[in-house]
Order: structure tokens, then sequence, then C-alpha cells
């Protein structure tokens, strides 16, 4: 890959964003989606690769958030009703009663989805590759985190900045950037062993828990202050 | 039900529910034929029932050990609500709220049961956690649920505490954070007021009167603790779990 240059990716976040801790939004994982979106082939991303991990950072939310909190109306589907755990036309038992559901109500039958939302007002990632495509596939994205396709985690202005040092497998604090397997972690410089340990997925397609998941150092950095990035960028 | 749950339910089994069920477990009645799937993990297969009642769920050869009966335990015979376990692959550490229940795994090498509270368990797991890998969980009443919900922590600092949700605590922050405000010595009600001022004031969406208020509020907190600002700013956001286990570690009697 041509032009693998340390980056600083950051983007403005115009909606709350609704993120749970075991998703890290890494940067590969978002040039994949954006790949997939437009069925472009994704085994090329314009990322540097150490062995089978991407230099692209977790995803770190900038500043003080607002907390909020988003309810969902959805109907139940056919996979709901699929579930072995529903009974359908039952009546329950108590402590049962949550599960049984009248199959007759169906397709109308409403279920509410509660998500903690936060509005930030910005997201970055650390990268080492090629900007002018790493910007233009983000920028393809319609948002980040869940539900992004109902409005939340909406990108605004993305920039992409060169920078003098790679932090997207180690950050200035020392800490993992993104997941990084065990084996790999002396080679990057990370000391595991005071690391947070878990059983993760590190490369697209990240949803592929069975074939792309190992015990990875964790990245613990998740959010910064305006200050933090404000030093950060002192660098360059 | 995910791989994570798969993984994680097959540790349990070989790290204990197998050695728990063949030496404390009551025998197994194979359930009635209508039942089909697992209510646990959704193996079909040979099931059985988690107690001798007809209508119970059924379960396979590995969920009957998390969710099944076991000799000694009083109704409803099996680990249910009151029970917590921290289970490592060399021992076992069980506690239940009811002491007719202590005899169970007696039998069992290397478990240790203790009568305590659900609360007590996880924060002394979560302020001295023992070598992982471990698995730690609060029981509750659906036993299929705990069956499909396990997760198995292999970093003291990141906790993963199975049972009826699956909560995911950053456990160095909780740590760190308890030992900032036992040094300290902030008394529970100036924190909880503290720490929502200094939110009020980095949002700024508040009047002007508020924001008045919040400062004076930290103001005087400084006054009586200095230092309190900067324990809140280190802590993990308001709303989060971390926070959450943060008052109940510090604050636990």
């Amino acid at each position: 890959m041509s032009q693998a240059i340390p980056l600083l990716i950051e983007a403005v976040l115009e909606s709350p964003v609704i993120i749970s801790p075991e998703a890290y939004l890494t940067l590969d994982s978002l040039l994949s989606a954006s790949c997939q979106l437009f069925n472009e082939d994704d085994s090329d991303l314009p990322l540097q690769k150490h062995d089978d991990v991407y230099h692209a950072s977790a995803g770190i939310l900038v500043g003080n958030p607002i907390q909020l909190e988003a309810p969902f109306v959805s109907r139940m589907t056919l996979r709901d009703y699929g579930d072995q755990r529903i009974l359908p036309n039952k009546h329950g038992k108590r402590g049962d009663s949550k599960l049984v559901v009248k199959l007759n109500a169906f397709p109308h039958m409403a279920r509410v989805d509660r998500y903690p939302v936060h509005h930030y007002p910005k997201i970055i990632w650390f990268a080492k590759g090629n900007p002018g495509k790493t910007h233009e596939l983000v920028s393809r994205l319609t948002g980040v985190g869940k539900r992004c396709n109902s409005g939340y985690g909406q990108l605004g202005t993305i920039s992409v900045m060169p920078m003098p040092i790679d932090y997207s497998l180690k950050l200035p604090d020392e800490t993992p950037a993104r997941p990084i397997p065990v084996s790999l972690c002396k080679q990057v410089g990370i000391d595991d062993k005071a690391s947070c340990l878990d059983r993760v997925t590190y490369k697209p397609n990240y949803f592929d828990f069975e074939l792309n998941a190992t015990l990875c150092a964790i990245p613990t950095t998740r959010r910064i202050s305006e200050d933090q990035l404000m030093q950060v960028k002192e660098v360059v | 039900m995910n791989s994570k749950s798969t993984a994680a339910l097959n540790l349990y089994h070989q790290w204990f529910g197998d050695r728990a069920r063949s030496a404390c477990g009551k025998t197994a009645v194979i359930n009635k034929p209508a039942a089909t799937h697992c209510a646990g993990c959704g193996a079909t297969g040979r099931l059985h029932s988690a107690n001798s009642k007809e209508d119970s769920h059924s379960f396979c050869d590995v969920c009957v050990t998390v969710a099944g009966s076991y000799e000694g335990i009083k109704n409803p015979g099996r680990m249910g609500a009151g029970w917590a376990a921290i289970i490592t692959p060399e021992n076992a550490i069980l506690s239940t709220g009811n002491e007719e229940n202590m005899g169970a795994f007696k039998k069992l090498p290397n478990t240790q049961v203790f009568n305590n509270t659900v609360q007590k368990t996880l924060i002394q797991c979560i302020l001295s956690p023992p070598e992982p890998p471990l698995i730690l969980v609060a029981f509750g009443n659906s036993s299929p649920k705990v069956c499909r919900q396990l997760r198995v922590s292999y970093s003291k600092d990141l906790l993963y505490i199975s049972g009826d949700s699956i909560d995911r605590i950053d456990a160095g922050i909780v740590r760190r954070s308890v030992s900032a405000i036992n040094d300290a010595d902030v008394p529970q009600k100036r924190l909880a007021s503290a720490t929502s001022s200094v939110l009020t004031i980095a949002r700024g969406v508040a009047s002007e009167q508020a924001l008045e208020r919040a400062k004076k509020t930290i103001i005087d907190a400084e006054d009586k603790h200095p230092g309190i600002t900067d324990i809140i700013r280190s802590m993990p956001l308001a709303d989060s779990l971390e926070h959450r286990w943060i008052m109940a570690c510090a604050y636990a009697k």
C-alpha cells in the first residue's frame, strides 16, 4: 500500500451516539462497513496492517457528553416469535409472564427497546494509511454506533490530519488504542499483563465471533477531554 | 445464544458444573417428550427437567448444571435469587443469603459456601478479585437466562457479572476511584451533590442561577474536602454502571 502515513481523523457528531461498551468502533470496522454498503471489496482497506491487525484505533469520544435515553418502539418480528423461550398463547405462571406473547396480536405487537444515548461534540480515530482514501470511505458512512440509520451518531465535518507519530496501536497514555491480540502485544510495545484482557474480535468482520475472536488487550481510553485532544494536536 | 455465552457455559461446566452435578446433584429426571429444545442454550438431544416438577423447563446435560437442583438447597432446590458464585478453574466460592443452604456443595472439593448477600459478594469480588480467568454469577429468578448470559472475565480490571443481565464493569477504574474516595473520606451525600454540580457546569446547559448554585456547591465541597473535584473528574460518567459500583463499593456497610 502506498502513502501510509500516521493520521488523526476527527469527525463532528451532529446527533447523539448510542454506543455499547463492547463496541469499540474501530476505524477498520467502519471502513469495512463503508465498502460493504457499496458492494465493494473490503479485503484491501487503505490502512497499514501488522499481521492481521489494522493500524486503526478504536473510536475515542471527545468532550463532556449530555446523557439521554432513546426509547425505540418496534414491532415484534418473526425472529422474536421463533425464539424458543417465547410461549405463544400460553397463560404464564408467575415469573414467566414476560415471555408469553399472544400470536393473534402479530404483527402489531409492540416492543420497546431503551438505549442510553450520549451527545458528544466529536469523535476521533488514529490510523496509519492513505489519507485521501480513508477520508473518502469515512465520508460515505451515514453514522456511527447503534441505530445510526435512525439518525443517531450522524457524522458532520470530517477532517484528516497527518501526525508525526503513529498512535493507531498504542495511545500516548501507553494503553492499547484498539483490541490487539495478546500474541502481538510485545511486538507493538503493549504490556499485556498491565492491560485489560478480553476475548473479542480484532479484525473485520467484527460480528463474526467464531472466526475472528481471540484473547486481546482491549482499549480503556474511550473518551478524552477537549484539552487532551489539543495536547495531542500540539505535537503536530 | 451467541458464541461468547456458549464458550462461557462450557467453561462453567468444565470448571464447576460437571463436578458439582456428579458430587452433589439430584438424580436427573428425563422430561416429558414434548420438550424438544434446551431452555438454556436451545440444544436438542437428551434433556433433563431442572427439578422433579413436571412443568419445569428442560435443560441439556450442560445447562442442567447451572439451572438444575442440588442436594442441600431448599426451595426451589436450585441456585436462584440470593445466590452468587465466583468460579475459577481451581476453586469455587459460593454465597447464599439463606443459612439453611450452607450445607450444599460440602462434598465438593475446593468449594466454599458462605452466608452473604449477593451485593456484598460482588463488591468483595470487584475490590479484590481472584486470579483470572473467572466467572462471576449473580443468580436470578430465571435459570434459562443465566445459562444464556454467562461470561468469562479474563482480566482483574474488566469483570463481567453474569445473571439476569450481563454487566460489564471496568473494575480497575472502580477500585482506583473507591480508593481515592476513601482516602479523602468524603461523605456520600456531599460526593453526590458535588458530582451533579460538576456535571451541570461541564454541560453548561442550565440557567445562570443553577450554574451559580453548582459553583457554590463545588466551592463548599472543595473547602471541606480539598481535591474532591479532581476525584469526580477522574470518575466515570454519572449514568454508567461503573459509577453505580463505585458508590456501592465506597459506601458499603
